[in-house]
């Protein structure tokens, strides 16, 4: 981009005197965001509306799944992407919160088959749904709490570490405390509380929270540690506080999908909040991008959709003209293509720096400013 | 008033810093001169907290500023810059100051009221390229952005590591311009470093001059242009040292 300015910019102008004061752009800039939040979470409404409307019944369930992934993608988004520090650990606050309603909410008769030696007499505990949702949120928030207090003071790889070793904790205690949450077998009989539409407003809700903490000033100040560590101490921001909020909203967006995933399937078991789901759904964060909410969108779409085209493939397809064999396996490369491809071709991910609302400001600005040309000027470049 | 008194620093056997004492007013632009390997960046590094002097001592207006805490002197208002630029490369303009800002609203907020991101850039010349990110900037530009996002701290002292390091004449020239213009709508006092003798010259009134880790002279430029420890360093009557040759970039 040509930068001419340095040299001709006026010297001693009078500055303009501005319309608004700073405080009252910071809460423009916030209405911006939820209003950038909610076009972001448009598409997912509108697809979800699709699919309700139009397609076969199985594909709700499916895209249920999908839309629990995206909250997943989401609450990665809010600590890996402003933070820069990869995060391997979000789903053990998955697991927290699924078996957090399944032992709060399950009805007593029903643990008294699945877990009757439950510590704490939590084996006659029933609570109403949502007194159940918010109280393994609040255990989710009281460890990520802890755990943030040890993981926010550290950097780069000992962070990610540090996180895996979290997953691997949890994922243990999971299997080896069969008590409390039955080991390795399926915990069954959780309230199926959860439809379709809960799973679309709470998916697209979160989409709106993930856009407005990016934006807000913690937000900003986190994004900012990430990009330069030394010019955020010039600034005197307080890198570990800010990444410790990162991390407990982190954990409380995969918390509360993970209470979804409870009650939209009724049953869960320990693998699925394993490294399986924690590969899926990093890859979607890094191919749509993790530096915005619109790229954890798109990536999860992508994926979603690719994955399931692939999973069809796999067992013998008819396009009509010619009928494919059945390939097992596929599923497995084809992720690990789609991963290598959108790395080399764009490493920063399919939506790159600007969120969706911005890129189509920018469009339209860029489209007006070669109507009227010499006012091309302060857009953003891309 | 900032008063430095009595800093030392060392890096394994090399003192980067003995003895260092200063003061700089409110109002005051000093110049902070001396060979590559002097210890200037040392000195900003443990001023704004990101090192810890051995010994010493660093009060703003009185008040005894916490040592190895970077927040702590943001905090007690200075503001620093680096010897090569470090921007937030993929965010704007705008937001690279009104990140400041907002760390300012935090820890200055009685300061930071006053101060408007927006007019801060435009008196740096930038307004025209808010949008942009900042990684995209003509190197001048980034070194006034640089500038523009610590006076969003509302500092009391600023501290420049080199601005000019890398700009051609006319660049130098109006970022000298620009640092004047800013000091004056703002006022806060200045401690600039820089190689380029005529540059300091435009800007400062008074000169620190420090060699291997002293202070060796201080004082209005006529003085210290006469000052024959001065001369002795800036004429190179004796070789440069070996620490000296390793530190030249
Ligand atoms: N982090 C560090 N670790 C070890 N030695 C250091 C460190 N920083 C500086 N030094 C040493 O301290 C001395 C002073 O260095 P400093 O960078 O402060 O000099 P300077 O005056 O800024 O030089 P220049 O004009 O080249 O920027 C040098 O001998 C340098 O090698
Ligand atoms: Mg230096």
């Amino acid at each position: 981009m040509a930068d001419s300015s340095f040299a001709s910019a006026p010297l001693g102008a009078p500055a303009p005197v501005s319309a608004t004061a700073p405080a009252a752009r910071g809460r423009r800039r916030m209405l911006r965001a939820l209003v950038g939040g909610l076009v972001v979470a448009l598409p997912v409404l509108v697809i979800a509306l699709g699919i309700d409307l139009l397609a076969p019944g199985h594909y709700r369930h499916m895209a249920s799944i999908a839309m629990i992934n995206l909250m997943i993608v989401l609450g990665l988004q809010v600590y890996m992407g402003n933070s820069g520090i990869v995060h391997l650990g979000h789903s053990a606050f998955v697991g927290l919160g699924a078996y957090g309603v399944a032992i709060l909410a399950t009805p007593v008769a029903m643990k008294a088959l699945s877990i009757p030696d439950a510590p704490l007499g939590l084996a006659q505990v029933q609570l109403h749904p949502l007194g159940a949702a918010l109280a393994a949120l609040a255990v989710v928030g009281v460890i990520a709490l802890l755990t943030g207090l040890i993981i926010a003071r550290l950097s780069g790889v000992a962070a990610t570490i540090v996180s895996l070793a979290f997953l691997i904790v949890c994922h243990g205690m999971f299997l080896n405390w069969p008590a409390l949450f039955k080991g390795n077998q399926a915990f069954f009989g959780i309230p199926r509380e959860i439809g379709f539409w809960g799973v679309a407003a709470a998916a697209a809700g979160t989409v709106v929270l993930a856009r407005l903490f990016r934006e807000s000033r913690t937000g900003m100040q986190l994004r900012a540690s990430a990009q330069d560590m030394q010019a955020a101490r010039a600034l005197g921001l307080d890198v570990t506080r800010l990444r410790r909020r990162a991390w407990i909203l982190s954990a409380l967006i995969c918390g509360g999908a993970g209470v979804m995933f409870a009650y939209l399937t009724g049953t869960i078991s320990p693998r699925a909040f394993y490294f399986q789901q924690v590969f899926l759904t990093l890859a979607m964060l890094i191919l749509g991008g993790m530096a915005t909410v619109t790229g954890a969108v798109l990536g999860t779409l992508l994926l979603s959709v690719g994955l399931e085209v692939i999973r069809r493939a796999e067992s013998g397809l008819d396009l009509g003209f010619v009928a494919l064999p059945q390939m097992l396996g596929l599923s497995g490369v084809a992720l690990g293509i789609v991963i290598v491809l959108g790395m080399a071709l764009r490493p920063q991910g399919l939506a790159g720096r600007l969120e969706l609302d911005e890129y189509i400001a920018t469009t339209l600005r860029r489209g007006r400013s070669t109507a009227a040309p010499g006012t091309a000027q302060g857009e953003r470049e891309k | 008033m900032l008063e430095v008194s009595g800093i030392n620093k060392r890096f394994g056997g090399v003192a980067a810093l003995s003895e260092v004492s200063f003061s700089c007013n409110r109002d005051e632009m000093i110049g902070l001169i001396g060979p590559n390997g002097a210890g200037k960046s040392t000195l900003v590094n443990v001023l704004s907290g990101f090192l810890c002097a051995d010994s010493g001592s660093l009060a703003v207006n009185g008040r005894v500023v916490a040592r190895c805490d970077p927040i702590a002197a943001v905090r007690a208002g200075i503001a620093r810059t680096f010897q090569t630029s470090r921007l937030f490369g993929d965010m704007t303009v705008r937001q690279n100051v009104e990140v400041a800002h907002s760390r300012c609203m935090e820890l200055r907020p009685a300061e930071g009221v006053g101060v408007d991101p927006e007019i801060l850039i435009d008196e740096c010349g930038l307004t025209a390229l808010s949008g942009l990110p900042a990684a995209t900037l003509a190197y001048g530009n980034q070194r006034l952005l640089e500038i523009a996002r610590s006076m969003a701290l509302a500092p009391a002292f600023l501290l420049l590591d080199e601005p000019a390091a890398g700009l051609n004449d006319a660049e130098t020239a109006l970022l000298a311009r620009r640092i004047i213009a800013i000091r004056e709508q703002h006022g806060c006092g200045i401690v600039v470093i820089d190689h380029d003798l005529s540059f300091i010259n435009t800007l400062c009134e008074r000169l620190v001059v420090m060699d291997h880790g002293r202070v060796i002279a201080s004082g209005p430029p006529e003085t210290i242009w006469s000052d024959p420890r001065v001369i002795e360093v800036y004429v190179g009557q004796t070789p440069p040292t070996e620490t000296q040759q390793a530190t030249i970039q």
